[in-house]
């Protein structure tokens, strides 16, 4: 059975994403110098989350941003472009929605269904102020909605094809701002996974179901051999306190997430995010606080793990844990042409044309030390001359 | 200007004094009578009291010292076991060799990298790729020379030996060490030694595909590091 997954998505006029075109494959690394727009791709690929729940202003201010901070360097121009290839059940669609930043909904939307022998299908339409599913007649839109149509229309209306497609689009988590000072919080309830930052992780881990919290205390035990267990429990209130149990020379110690160690948390935090029924995961810088020795089984975990991961790193260790065959797919690199828009192109097609990488050293050497041998600053520079050039002609 | 030249001893390129001088070996006298090489000492005006073109000289044990201490600089990841495996090959070979030694003779500010090593068997091209490709690493690219002599050295000393005749035979001999056949077996009953062949040779003579394409190479450095000179 295929995984869901999004397969490529273009985008335009979203932050820096002036005109950015991205192929995705089941685990994609994106690697570039800092300021090139990978966390915006991160931010993107969560956006699209946030239409399909109808949730924008709440995603908005979730990261303190404002509406005026959506467009291409506040660009004058009021709509976001974004095409989205995605595959579910072993099926390709596309969606395409131009989406206005000030009014915070779409002005046009389509989801189109391909099909091996008949002709493309448009499972969905919105234009002019009218939609219609599944070909059918058109009905007036006469009733308000933010982001995507989608959000607005009753399950039994969008019928069980596009009901399973914005469930995959809900189900977009994005962990890119794991801090521990929020994990390290206690919170309530967390009824939408762990939360942006972290925060509510405590309260997650709470509420999951005994299996669930049985696999999870076996993973952290394959990574922290001494870490007996985590223990949740709810303080009056419904503050639920997060505390961990080790076990040293038999000695049991249990100890407050507030005096945890930051790797700990963080490895804690990704492997819960593995174990939902989330579609797709987004970690952003993901190496943070995680020693040299965790990096492996961190890696194989991601390529393991049922989700499609987005992860944005700095880390040539942790690329160099990857196998040939997957990075030579999934590293993607991220750089800035000179008016500032950021473009995204597979590192290996990249530096096998730029690079000067002998077949020996591709034999040799692992990705992360491909990624040393290369100066990532001219490589940048080079790419982003020949899009100019490109421009020009 | 300074020429690296990898070396392994006294009856190939040379060896070095106490003082740091060299005692040109007999491959070295050779390169020295090449027409190109003589082209070159007079255009920067060398004579017998002034030289300025100096050999940097580099031993076979340095490269491989500093391969070995290079291939330790490695990341960890899913290739640790290159460490004990097939792969080592990589490591030690030509390609890896010769990228070694480039990086050792830009260290020493070279002008033109000479890599000489035998082929000891047939796979002259292969090597000579490999070696091209390690030169290159450190922008030895028309400055880097591979000297390969198919099968070792000897052979280019037979074809001297014989008055340059028919010399393409000589890259053909065994490589069986213990047969009277193996180059260095029929120049021992010659009774010269290398160094009496080398310094009665006229090495713009030599025809055989394995000098010639030293000889090429030589030119197209020595051309690449002052324009012209061995047209």
């Amino acid at each position: 059975m295929p995984i869901n997954m999004l397969k490529r998505i273009r985008v335009k006029n979203f932050k820096s994403l002036e005109d950015t075109d991205i192929n995705f494959s089941k685990n994609s690394f994106l690697i570039g110098m800092n300021g090139t727009g990978k966390s915006t791709i991160l931010q993107a690929i969560d956006f699209l989350s946030a239409i399909s729940l109808g949730e924008v202003e709440e995603w908005l201010s979730a990261r303190g941003w404002f509406k005026k901070d959506l467009t291409f360097y506040g660009n004058k121009k009021l709509i976001i472009d974004i095409r989205v290839e995605f595959e579910l059940e072993g099926v390709t669609y596309f969606w395409i929605i131009l989406f206005n930043s000030q009014t915070l909904k779409s002005t046009k939307e389509l989801i189109i269904k391909r099909t091996i022998d008949s002709e493309d299908r448009t499972i969905l339409g919105l234009i002019n102020g009218y939609y219609s599913i599944n070909e059918a007649k058109r009905e007036k839109i006469n009733f308000n909605y933010k982001g995507s149509i989608l959000s607005a229309l009753k399950s039994d209306i969008l019928g069980d094809e596009l009901n399973s497609i914005q469930h995959f689009f809900n189900e977009i988590r994005s962990a890119e701002l794991l801090s521990p000072i929020l994990m390290k919080k206690r919170a309530r309830e967390a009824k939408d996974g762990i939360g942006l930052g972290g925060e509510k992780l405590s309260a997650f881990l709470n509420a999951l179901s005994r299996d669930k919290k049985e696999i999870l205390q076996k993973e952290l035990k394959n990574f922290f051999p001494h870490i007996n267990s985590f223990e949740t429990s709810s303080l009056r209130s419904g503050w639920k306190k997060l505390s961990l149990v080790e076990n040293h020379n038999n000695k049991i110690i249990e100890t407050d997430s507030m005096h945890l160690s930051d790797g700990v948390l963080r490895i804690l935090a990704i492997l819960a995010q593995l174990l939902t029924t989330n579609s797709i995961l987004i970690f952003d810088e993901i190496e943070d606080g995680i020693n040299q020795e965790f990096v492996e089984k961190l890696v194989d975990t991601l390529v393991e793990s049922p989700h499609q991961t987005l992860v944005a790193t700095h880390s040539p260790l942790l690329l160099n844990y990857l196998e040939d065959d997957i990075a030579r797919e999934s590293i993607l690199f991220v750089y800035k042409t000179k008016n500032g828009g950021t473009k995204v192109e597979n590192f290996f097609e990249i530096i096998e044309k730029y690079g000067n990488i002998s077949e020996h050293e591709y034999d040799l050497f692992g990705a992360g030390e491909l990624m040393q041998r290369v100066n990532l600053l001219e490589l940048s520079d080079k790419l982003s001359k020949e899009e100019n050039r490109e421009d020009s002609h | 200007m300074k020429i690296a030249i990898r070396a392994e001893g006294p009856t190939d390129i040379g060896v070095l004094a106490f003082d740091g001088s060299l005692t040109n070996g007999p491959m070295l006298i050779l390169i020295e009578k090449l027409d190109c090489y003589q082209k070159l000492y007079s255009e920067l005006g060398c004579t017998d009291e002034y030289n300025s073109i100096e050999w940097v000289y580099i031993h076979k044990k340095k490269i491989e010292d500093s391969s070995e201490k290079r291939k330790q600089v490695v990341l960890r990841g899913k290739k640790d076991k290159r460490k004990e495996s097939i792969d080592t090959t990589l490591l030690k070979g030509f390609y890896n060799n010769s990228e070694s030694f480039a990086f050792l003779a830009k260290e020493q500010d070279s002008d033109i990298a000479i890599f000489f090593v035998d082929t000891d068997n047939d796979v002259f091209e292969d090597r000579y790729q490999q070696t091209k490709l390690g030169l290159s690493k450190h922008n030895f690219n028309d400055t880097g020379v591979p000297m390969i002599p198919t099968k070792i050295s000897e052979s280019w000393l037979l074809c001297c030996l014989n008055k340059y005749k028919n010399c393409g035979k000589y890259e053909k001999l065994t490589s069986t060490k213990t047969s009277p056949q193996y180059p260095k077996n029929i120049r021992k009953a010659s009774g010269f030694s290398e160094h009496e062949i080398a310094q009665n040779c006229d090495p713009n003579k030599i025809n055989m595909p394995s000098f010639n394409r030293f000889r090429e190479d030589f030119k197209k450095a020595v051309n690449s590091y002052i324009k012209g000179v061995c047209e």
